[in-house]
């Protein structure tokens, strides 16, 4: 018979037997089962950090033009120059979202800068100064228009937002004062501490392992 | 479709969480499963539904239309919350997930790897007093009225990352609150369990207090709840005395159901088990020593491998497309972006054999199209000489990975279609005329460049072609894996299976796998990097610790790899404009021997210097061993390179296809140049996240190879190689951050 440790795991019915010399596997485990509450919920809760999310972060306009309701979000708060997660609900005068509408998003320095103050990781992506379209399936919630806006340069720009829907048309400018972009060491700082904290760990692992090795001879002998 | 439909419709797909959750769920299923065999009693199927309900609970909280919704209706916002509190827990801790967990993940992992964590003093005795029930109450009480504070409130719907540390406090907490109440098996109570009733109640008026003050405020409490736009018909302060409600009412429950539980289980008499039937014995676990994974044992993908003209359809698609590279490269536009030429070779073809060899192995010489050339020359040329002897290194392979790695700085290789057709005709010539006249494989195995830096590179992959049962070999006679027979050829490498290890030399051709007649040959799963680690005399390639020829390779391509990717980035091209206005070609030449040649002989040669004299052991042994585990963060840095170049160039094949279809007049049409490009924000996390993987890799490699040379003063012996990897590491990480060329495409 397979021996697990705790004898209680077969049941009352099962006759205690002294522990084995050599320890099972079970055994060495089940001691430290208590311990194993906070890996569990740290693992739970890694896996859950970067889904909660908001879309569109706070909201940097509301009004009402040509009867209809347009609010918009954008993240990261306070706005810095990068990708800003732009979106856009649009409403009729009745507080009811239109889901049928065409949004563009566009953003425009208010003075043209020599050189950006951010780049992104390759020239290639669409981060030309012009409309760029908002699209419900870019956006969590099903309700918003969403896109990603680069955002080149850090101080006063502008984010335009242009609305077509059977509803009407309406058009609005928005005055951002963009921070300026997040260093590249703290944008990734979690890829970049991944290392010393791996490292870090197989240290203690390497110093537990040795200060166990001679215990475990020391139990067989 | 309806406001409400589209609201319904409001899901996320989060990779790492939803993958996560699922990992962990068959995990739990995998230890589960094991033990309700063993222990059914102890592990009924109940469980396993509690625990995969609290998971369900915790994916739905965070990827649902709640969350969706959550800076827009405290309601749906305070639902997300109590089933993160009050719901995923608890189901979470019904499972008992202690066990199943462990035994569901790899014996080894957890024996080796958990296993001293779970011994530390230093944990137990913080753990303890963290697991305190008083302590535990306190914090789950602590972390429901902090984050109900207004200006922390509005803080967490503001900013993304707030609000993941806000569900990590509910979660965490939540987690050591229900453990003193579910007391998960086989853990031992703290408190006796009457003790139990008090703790729900007192966390119920706590839950009371706050949700009555939810409930009947006349104010709206959080700003942003206030500014937002009302998508149904309910006032700010109408949805906050209606989350009150919610907390007031779900959340009472939660906390009074097993308060009730408890105190009838403590009032009922205790159960007797005497007249009940026996339970079942527990039955013994299957045997743990599993075949390892076989590629070739997969249903679809085994037996399309292991097809004998398999390799010989992919040698001859790449023929093709080599043919019609060099037709293009010599007779179309001789601009890169537009030529065949300069699209496919520099970006996805280099970027497709790292990828394989990150997923597989060395895939690129299993297809290598110009063996199939020479193995048609041998039809017609004699084939019969010796390689000789004092050639029988990769000296020379070396030499010519130096000459090319320079000449694609120096002559923009790249940029010059005809050139790059050039050296792929040069490439075929070679193989054809030294495996025409010389025996066996001595093209791949001394001089194709192309192939040593696959064969450095795969020492980090995955699979490896390796004997299944050593015990066959054993008994084996006839030898034809190396020896071949009537119908099969045998190593042309003269890799002797049952000595063969690691990838080093291996070309993937599969013949060892057809000549065997016992079937005891497999594509199967190793642990990456391994062949690294120990260093017993291989077949055909001996001890790494005496071979100077293959620390050499490792190290140009090691230092290759940074090279490469910093010679395009922007403040290096700057830098040689600067230096060489009219890239000047003694500066150019000049600066690829310092950093291929003077610079890693110098930095290798210190630390083993170094190295030898603080642990003591040979200098040239402690330089071929630590040289060689340079390759895992050399093969990092190529990935991150071609990775970067492959998705903003993914689809620029396309129009230039096209263009080159339409001049031979099967299409017409003009080609639309300006094709999406792949790339996404995040790419340098990806980058870096390879970079890092690469670096793990290498450490822990140089820390068993110092190990094994200097059992006491291991960390001695390390420290020089650790920081010579640290060094070029930092180097990665300045390049991955740098503005790139964009090279062989039309953007700039």
């Amino acid at each position: 018979m397979r021996r697990i440790g705790y004898v209680e795991a077969a049941g009352p019915h099962v006759r205690k037997e002294p522990a084995p010399m050599r320890r099972s596997f079970s055994s060495f485990f089940v001691l430290p089962m208590r311990r194993g509450l906070p890996f569990l919920a740290a693992a739970l809760v890694l896996l859950a950090r970067g889904s909660c999310r908001a879309d569109g972060g706070a909201i940097i306009a509301r009004e009402t033009v040509n009867g209809l309701n347009l609010t918009v979000f954008a993240a990261p708060v306070p706005l810095r120059a990068g990708p800003a997660d732009v979106s856009v609900l649009v409403q009729d005068a009745q507080g009811q979202a239109i889901l049928d509408a065409t949004v563009e998003i566009g953003w425009t320095s208010a003075v043209p800068a020599a050189s950006p103050d951010w780049l992104p990781p390759c020239c290639s992506m669409n981060t030309l100064q012009g409309l760029t379209p908002a699209l419900r399936s870019h956006s969590q919630n099903k309700l918003l228009y969403g896109a990603l806006l680069p955002i080149r340069s850090a101080g006063e720009s502008e984010i335009s937002v242009h609305v077509k829907s059977p509803q009407g048309e309406a058009s609005l400018n928005i005055p951002i004062n963009a921070a300026p972009p997040r260093a590249p060491l703290l944008a990734y700082w979690p890829l970049l501490a991944f290392p010393p904290v791996a490292i870090g760990l197989f240290a203690v692992h390497q110093r537990l392992s040795r200060h166990e090795s001679p215990k475990r001879r020391q139990d067989t002998t | 479709m309806s406001p409400e439909q589209a609201a319904l419709l409001s899901w996320t797909f989060e990779p790492v969480p939803a993958l996560g959750l699922l990992a962990t769920a068959l995990v739990y299923l995998c230890g589960w499963s094991k033990l309700h065999r063993q222990v059914p009693l102890r592990f009924p199927v109940w469980r396993l539904a509690c625990f995969l309900g609290g998971l369900a609970a915790i994916y739905v909280s965070l990827a649902s239309p709640l969350d969706a919704f959550a800076s827009f209706l405290l309601i749906a916002h305070m639902v997300q919350h109590l089933l993160l509190t009050m719901i995923a827990p608890p189901l979470i801790l019904l499972g008992a997930p202690q066990l199943p967990l462990l035994v569901g993940l790899p014996r080894r992992f957890v024996s080796q790897a958990l296993g001293p964590f779970l011994h530390w003093p230093l944990l137990k005795a913080v753990l303890h007093r963290l697991m305190h029930p008083a302590l535990c109450w306190a914090l789950f009480i602590l972390s429901n009225l902090l984050w109900h504070i207004p200006a922390l409130y509005d803080l967490a719907l503001r900013s993304p990352f707030w609000h993941e540390v806000e569900h990590a406090f509910f979660l965490g907490t939540a987690f050591l609150f229900w453990w003193h109440v579910v007391q998960p098996w086989p853990s031992r109570p703290y408190w006796p369990r009457w003790a139990t009733i008090p703790y729900l109640l007192l966390a119920d008026l706590q839950n009371t207090i706050l949700a009555s003050f939810l409930s009947f405020y006349d104010r709206v409490l959080y700003a942003t709840y206030e500014s937002a736009p009302r998508l149904l018909n309910l006032s700010p302060l109408e949805d906050q005395n209606g989350a009150g409600a919610v907390m007031w009412v779900p959340g009472s429950v939660a906390f009074l159901i097993p308060a009730g539980a408890i105190a009838i289980q403590f009032l009922s008499p205790k159960r007797r088990y005497v007249h009940a039937a026996p339970p079942p014995p527990i039955r013994p676990s299957r045997p743990t020593t599993r075949p390892p994974f076989d590629l070739f044992r997969l249903p679809v993908v085994g037996p399309v491998l292991r097809w004998k003209p398999f390799r010989r359809v992919l040698q001859v698609v790449l023929f093709a497309l080599a043919a019609v590279i060099v037709v293009d490269g010599l007779l179309g536009p001789q601009i890169s972006p537009i030529n065949l030429a300069g699209v496919l070779p520099w970006t996805h073809w280099r970027a497709f054999t790292v990828i394989a060899l990150l997923a597989v192995g060395n895939l690129f010489c299993m297809a290598c199209p110009f063996t199939f050339v020479r193995d048609l020359g041998r039809k017609f040329l004699p084939a019969r000489w010796s390689w000789p002897q004092p050639l029988r290194s990769k000296w020379i392979a070396v030499a010519l990975l130096a000459v090319y790695l320079w000449a694609y700085e120096a002559f923009d290789l790249w940029d010059h279609p005809a050139a790059t057709a050039g050296i792929i005709l040069g490439y075929f010539l070679a193989a054809l005329l030294i495996d025409g006249f010389f025996r066996d494989a001595s093209f791949c195995k001394f001089v194709c460049p192309v192939g040593q830096f696959h064969f450095v590179q795969s020492l980090a992959s995955p699979f490896e072609i390796k004997v299944r049962e050593p015990d066959i070999c054993a008994r084996c006679r006839t030898f034809d894996c190396i020896k071949g027979n009537a119908v099969q050829r045998g190593c042309e490498l003269k890799l002797f299976q049952p000595r063969k290890q690691g990838n080093m030399d291996c070309t993937f051709c599969l013949d060892c796998v057809k000549a065997c007649p016992h079937d005891n040959v497999g594509l199967i799963a190793v642990v990456p990097g391994r062949d690294l680690v120990t260093d017993l005399p291989r077949s055909s390639v001996g001890r790494y610790a005496r071979r100077p020829d293959l620390a050499a390779l490792a190290l140009l391509l090691t230092f290759g790899a940074f090279a490469n990717a910093a010679g395009m980035v922007q403040p290096v091209l700057n830098w040689l404009a600067e230096i060489a206005p009219a890239g000047d070609l003694p500066v150019v030449t000049l600066l690829a021997v310092g950093v291929l040649v003077v610079l890693p002989a110098l930095t290798a040669g210190t630390a083993a210097v170094v190295s030898s004299a603080l642990g003591g052991g040979p200098r040239k042994e402690n330089l071929c061993r630590f040289a060689m585990a340079l390759a895992p963060l050399g093969f990092g840095m190529w990935l991150a390179h071609f990775v970067f170049h492959f998705f903003t160039a993914a689809l620029t094949p396309i129009p230039v296809f096209h263009r080159a279809a339409r001049e031979i007049g099967l299409v017409t049409g003009e080609p639309v140049w300006t094709v999406p490009s792949w790339a996404f924000y995040d790419l340098p996390a990806l980058e870096l996240l390879l970079l890092d993987l690469g670096l793990l890799l290498t450490l822990y490699v140089c820390w068993r190879i110092a190990r094994q040379l200097a059992p006491v003063r291991t960390f001695r012996v390390f420290f020089p190689w650790g920081l010579l990897a640290a060094g070029l590491f930092a180097v990665g990480v300045w390049i991955i951050f740098q503005p790139m060329e964009m090279r062989g495409t039309l953007m700039h």
